[in-house]
């Protein structure tokens, strides 16, 4: 068998733990790192991450390589569990699309400045990204993030690829002005490179 | 079918400054407690655990209400008072004497089968009761 995820978990299926243990540290960061950008919360990142290990242990015929690739499949399973995850907390997670809150906007009136000598551009990033639409979100992790192919997002997200590019733009759109201050105080520095090189 | 991987075309719609600026956002690192849930998961529905692993391991999910009447039952067979011994039946027609059948002499049993010839024809005749 080439592929070396469809190896791993034929001998895991038949009592490697070696082979499980493999596939396993392949795949725990890149969908604990997804699950968390979801979610938010370690804890409950963690709790999804196992489940979707486990939902690969014992449905044993829900994967099939011939159709995407364990990752794929592992990034499905997460996002389902985290959308579950979403509707538990009353969050709206069907549609395209939801009004801008200013309130949940990082700090657009504090001084960029003074936040970026705080150190707290990351929680702005993280505070910008959550804000967006569950659909967009998803979207956008998964490529900005875990650099996943447009195609295989949008078997993850069991929408056509237009469905797709549309969420990631948007997504994109609404970060612009979400962190535009921030973007500004990036940009300098990076301009000053280019005209000294 | 499998979708290709990401091609140029995707990574044309990337906006370089927005991307360095999402990478500002780090993600905490595993917990290890990931791991060991993990390894105990996969031991316990291991076909090659063995049988005292799988049966200390194994969890059986009970819905509450059905645990709750389970132990309401059992509770109350074992406070509920055991009921009277039944007493035994009485005829209130006398008995008219012995019913059962005796031999008053066994047949004698041979000690071994030796010279033993069964019947080649047999014929059964039926007697009456006054006629012993």
């Amino acid at each position: 068998m080439g592929d070396p995820d469809g190896d791993l978990l034929q001998r895991a299926y038949a009592g490697d733990e070696g082979a499980f243990i493999d596939l396993y540290e392949r795949h725990r960061r890149p969908l604990f790192r997804f699950v968390y950008r979801m979610l938010g919360s370690v804890p409950v990142a963690e709790d999804v991450t196992h489940e979707c290990f486990l939902v690969l242990l014992t449905h044993r015929g829900r994967f099939d390589p011939s159709r995407a690739s364990l990752r794929t499949f592992l990034c499905a399973v997460g996002r389902n569990l985290s959308l579950k995850q979403l509707r538990k907390r009353g969050v709206e997670t069907l549609v395209d699309e939801l009004p801008e809150s200013v309130d949940r906007e990082p700090g657009l009136s504090a001084a960029p400045l003074a936040r970026l000598i705080e150190g707290e551009r990351s929680t702005a990033v993280q505070e910008a990204v959550a804000s967006l639409p569950p659909l967009q979100r998803e979207v956008l992790i998964l490529f900005e993030y875990e650099e996943q192919s447009l195609a295989d997002i949008a078997q993850i997200v069991e929408a056509d690829l237009g469905t797709v590019k549309a969420r990631l733009h948007r997504a994109r759109e609404r970060l612009r002005r979400t962190l535009s201050p921030f973007m500004s105080q990036t940009t300098v520095p990076l301009r000053r490179v280019e005209r000294m090189a | 079918m499998r979708p290709p991987a990401r091609t140029p075309d995707d990574d044309a719609t990337r906006d370089p400054e927005l991307a360095r600026l999402l990478e500002e956002w780090t993600v905490p690192a595993l917990p290890d407690t990931l791991d060991r849930r993990m390894l105990a998961s996969f031991r316990a529905r291991s076909p090659r655990a063995s049988l005292w692993r799988r049966f200390f391991t194994t969890s059986l999910h009970i819905p509450l209400p059905v645990a709750l009447a389970a132990l309401l039952l059992l509770a109350l067979a074992f406070w509920m008072p055991r009921g009277k011994s039944v007493p035994p039946l009485e005829s209130s027609e006398p008995l008219s004497g012995p019913r059962t059948a005796q031999f008053d002499h066994k047949p004698p049993m041979p000690d071994s089968l030796s010279g033993f010839e069964p019947v080649r024809e047999m014929n059964v005749t039926v007697l009456p009761s006054d006629a012993q």
